[in-house]
């Protein structure tokens, strides 16, 4: 079964330690420029999101290649990108609708999110857990048990003496 | 070497820039962050100069390894010659700051002279630009980041900036980046004001190259683990820092009303816990850079004119400071609190200040027609709060006389009174926290002897509270120390090693919390040598790293040798801490205080643990075994 | 209520240690009371996460 990382923004705090591990366990550098994930923050609202691919099932990147680089990982089920067919033509990039494939400007060639070959390092590093590597099917449990309980919490509160 | 960060010696006067490595032996010597900025103040610190004039320095030391590999990797040290103590400046901020000037080429800035119109430095990608800062000078810290940000359109911009405080060369202005972080305490916004630099703007996207990336990968996440299995990290990642207020309070280890007492006299102590703020405030928490502690709260004010506003906060610090003299609530001193994050003003020296003069108004040693008609009782703090804190932003009225800090506000009453030396609680001219210290020699000591003036983050001996074992003591600190925070035994030993470990901190750049600070199961030496190796190529054992500390502390006492004279003298708690004990408090409280001849022989061992003869002041072989005998040497 | 609260279980979560006398105290789940057993301090107790910590004491300092 595919599994995808689910992303709950309400848990980030805004640390960066996915941007950190994941240029670095791929691009051998600590550059929030070279991270496939990116935090989005809007700092005097206390706001942070992660935002990363997510490895469409009818993707963009993939219909769009004029080389057929990019292609689907039967294992992983995400998105790779073949760089000995790649000619750095940049439509995956203008074509995402998440903005999930970037440019390495120092290897001077596309790159996306590749789940780190199925130990996603961002989901390691997570300590809050906003994000995790899960089983397709149950993506949604987490945010379902978080709901549940909020709503222990409020109704224990409410029959406190 | 891998983490290839350069110093930057900006000439403010000439505006000139530049470059230079930093070369190994420096690295052997004082490592980086707050070691090698002790170095760099030594070395480029006009002897004997003014702070408020171009001779004085500012140095901004990211740590080694800011912006690294490792847990919590976000520190950044300020420095230069204090405003408000003639000594060194020296403060530790967190956040995002520091990290980014790391990734656009750079370990520290040495910024000298003095521009004649206000500029702000643009740091980006190895390449540094005095820019003219006419559109900011005037506008707060929060505004000042906005507006850059929008400027060029990019809001990653990292920005360290000063507010009116600062511009008004107000001693206790401080260097602010983000909703709350701050270079807080000794006058760095000050000497900024005096150099008319409104702000540091940094964006970098060089990268920082590990030596061994999977190595530090794989390591980190161990000491990750490590630290989240502690119970204080789930503590601190609930509560942040004001975890620690519910068991102070409850022993009566803090302090209200300047000192006079120790038992909460405003009201019920209960709406001033952190449980109290989690039920009618928090957003949630957010993080520093790598760091999975996640210790800051979030919040929005709710009344007064800028109700609706979104902060960062509180910590231990805002309770035992803005909870100190008079508010009894969270909206109260959430509005405090965020008030001097937006002016720029030390919360910690502004409310010490503030505590002191109402003692004084509360003697009639001062009245209305010292305090420009402001009722100054513990009962109007809240409706004088934010009256107080314009007026010291301005530099203005009363306000003028507070943001002077201790030194001021005992030059300007003493006229009034002989006394007012006895009211004002400081060491070295730095105000003291509210916090009960008296009872407990540990704190004393360290926050007596601490190079920045009274301060308990520059050895936080707070180890003798967790009732740990004595052998477990003696194997840590290399010899005999009593586990009871009432007794001397051994206390000079035990916090001469939290000086010296919490310099290696801040010359490493992974955060003070993250340590003995707290527990001592949380990283030491043996952790940061890994950090070091993986990240940086280069091998410390932990003596070598000691040793740097070492130096260290020693660099930081010459200097203040040096510009101010310090020496034993300036190394003892105020008077009060000898003289009067507490009315109220569990057994080990109530009714202590310092014993003076048990202070110091204390202070004696201290000294001779250092190497620094008996009236404190660094022996010749100290200096030429730590190197420090050919300083200034000007390799960098 | 707020979101980021850690999900692991610590060692000791429930074990907090007297102010006054240092006895270890072991704290019953929920409880929102305790008195320590040997000198008899009676403190609130507060809940963080499942993890005890001391809210305050009982009689707060009585003159």
């Amino acid at each position: 079964m595919q599994k995808v990382i689910t992303v709950d923004y309400e848990k980030c705090t805004g640390c960066r330690l996915c941007e950190t591990v994941c240029s670095l366990y791929n691009e051998g550098v600590i550059n929030s420029e070279l991270s496939r994930i990116k935090m989005i923050r809007w700092e005097w609202d206390g706001l942070q999101i992660p935002t990363l691919c997510q490895q469409c099932d009818v993707a963009a990147c993939m219909a769009v290649c004029p080389k057929d680089a990019i292609y689907r990982d039967k294992e992983l089920g995400c998105m790779k990108i073949d760089y000995r067919k790649c000619i750095g033509c940049k439509l995956c990039m203008h074509y995402c609708p998440f903005g999930a494939i970037s440019y390495n400007f120092e290897k001077k060639r596309v790159m996306k999110c590749e789940l780190c070959g199925g130990d996603p390092m961002c989901v390691k590093f997570c300590e809050t857990k906003a994000l995790q590597y899960v089983d397709v099917s149950a993506a949604a449990i987490p945010k379902k048990r978080d709901l549940a309980e909020k709503v222990l919490m409020e109704v224990s509160a409410s029959e406190a003496p | 070497m891998p983490l290839t960060g350069k110093v930057a010696i900006v000439d403010l006067t000439k505006g000139e820039i530049t470059k230079i490595s930093i070369p190994e032996k420096l690295r052997r010597l004082y490592l980086g962050g707050r070691g090698l900025q002790a170095y760099l103040i030594y070395n480029h610190l006009k002897p004997g100069a003014d702070p408020l004039s171009p001779d004085n320095v500012l140095v901004v030391s990211a740590g080694v390894l800011t912006g690294a590999m490792a847990p919590a990797a976000a520190r950044t040290q300020w420095g230069g010659k204090s405003p408000i103590t003639g000594a060194i400046a020296s403060s530790n901020m967190g956040g995002y700051f520091g990290p980014e000037l790391k990734f656009a080429g750079f370990e520290h800035l040495v910024i000298k002279g003095a521009s004649k119109k206000p500029v702000y430095l643009w740091v980006n990608d190895g390449e540094i630009e005095i820019r003219d800062a006419s559109h900011l000078w005037g506008k707060d810290t929060f505004e000042t980041q906005q507006m850059i940000r929008e400027e060029y359109g990019d809001e990653d911009i990292k920005i360290a900036c000063i507010g009116i405080a600062g511009e008004n060369l107000v001693k206790l202005a401080n260097f602010r980046t983000g909703p709350k972080d701050a270079a807080g305490r000794t006058g760095t916004g000050c000497i900024a004001g005096s150099k008319k630099l409104k702000a540091i703007a940094v964006r970098g996207r060089l990268g920082l190259r590990p030596a061994h990336p999977q190595r530090a990968l794989e390591y980190s996440k161990e000491a990750f683990d490590k630290i989240m299995m502690t119970k204080v990290a789930k503590a601190m990642g609930v509560d942040g820092t004001s975890f620690i207020w519910n068991v102070t309070n409850s022993s009566g280890l803090l302090e209200w009303m300047n000192g006079q007492t120790n038992r909460f006299p405003f009201g019920d102590w209960h709406d001033m816990t952190i449980e109290r703020f989690h039920e009618e405030y928090s957003l949630g928490v957010a993080a520093c850079f790598n760091c999975s502690v996640h210790c800051r709260h979030q919040f929005r004010l709710k009344e007064g004119p800028r109700a609706g506003e979104f902060g960062e906060g509180p910590e231990y610090n805002t309770q035992t400071a803005f909870g100190t003299f008079g508010l009894n609530n969270w909206e109260d001193m959430l509005q405090g609190w965020h008030l001097a994050n937006v002016y720029g003003i030390d919360t910690t020296g502004w409310c010490n200040a503030v505590r002191g003069v109402m003692e004084l108004y509360q003697r009639g040693i001062i009245d209305k027609k010292v305090t420009g008609g402001l009722d100054l009782s513990w009962s109007n703090a809240k409706e004088i709060t934010p009256k107080l804190m314009e007026l010291t932003a301005k530099n203005e009225g009363i306000g003028a006389i507070i943001g002077q800090g201790p030194l001021g506000i005992i030059s300007e009453f003493s006229k009034y009174s002989d006394k007012v030396g006895y009211y004002i609680q400081h060491c070295k001219g730095l105000g003291k926290l509210g916090n009960v210290d008296r009872v407990q020699p540990s704190f004393s000591l360290g926050i007596a002897t601490s190079t920045r003036g009274a301060d308990h983050l520059r050895s936080r001996p707070a180890l003798d509270h967790y009732n740990l074992p004595e052998d477990v003591l003696e194997k840590l600190y290399g010899g005999k120390v009593s586990g009871d925070y009432t007794s001397y035994e051994g206390k000079a030993r035990m916090v001469r090693w939290h000086e010296l470990t919490y310099a290696v901190v801040d010359c490493v750049g992974t955060c003070k919390f993250q340590t003995v600070f707290f527990s001592p199961h949380l990283p030491a030496y043996e952790e940061w040598s890994k950090y070091l190796l993986y990240n940086t190529g280069l091998e410390f054992t932990t003596e070598e790293l000691f040793e740097i500390g070492e130096r260290v502390y020693t660099l930081e006492k010459m200097i203040n040798y040096r510009e101010a004279g310090h020496a034993r003298k300036d190394d003892y708690p105020p008077e009060r801490s000898f003289k009067e004990g507490h009315k109220y408090g569990l057994e080990p409280v109530k009714g202590r205080h310092l014993d003076r001849k048990k202070y110091d022989k204390m202070l004696d061992e201290y000294y001779e643990l250092h190497g620094w003869d008996n009236n404190g002041v660094p022996a010749p072989e100290t200096l030429k075994k730590l190197e420090l005998a050919k300083e200034p040497s000007h390799i960098v | 209520m707020f979101k980021a609260l850690p999900a692991r279980k610590q060692p000791r979560d429930r074990v907090l240690r007297c102010l006054n006398c240092f006895t270890r105290m072991d704290i019953p789940p929920r409880a929102d009371r305790y008195t320590c057993t040997k000198c008899k301090t009676e403190y609130e107790i507060a809940w963080r996460a499942g993890q005890a910590k001391i809210l305050g004491l009982v009689d707060y300092f009585k003159d």
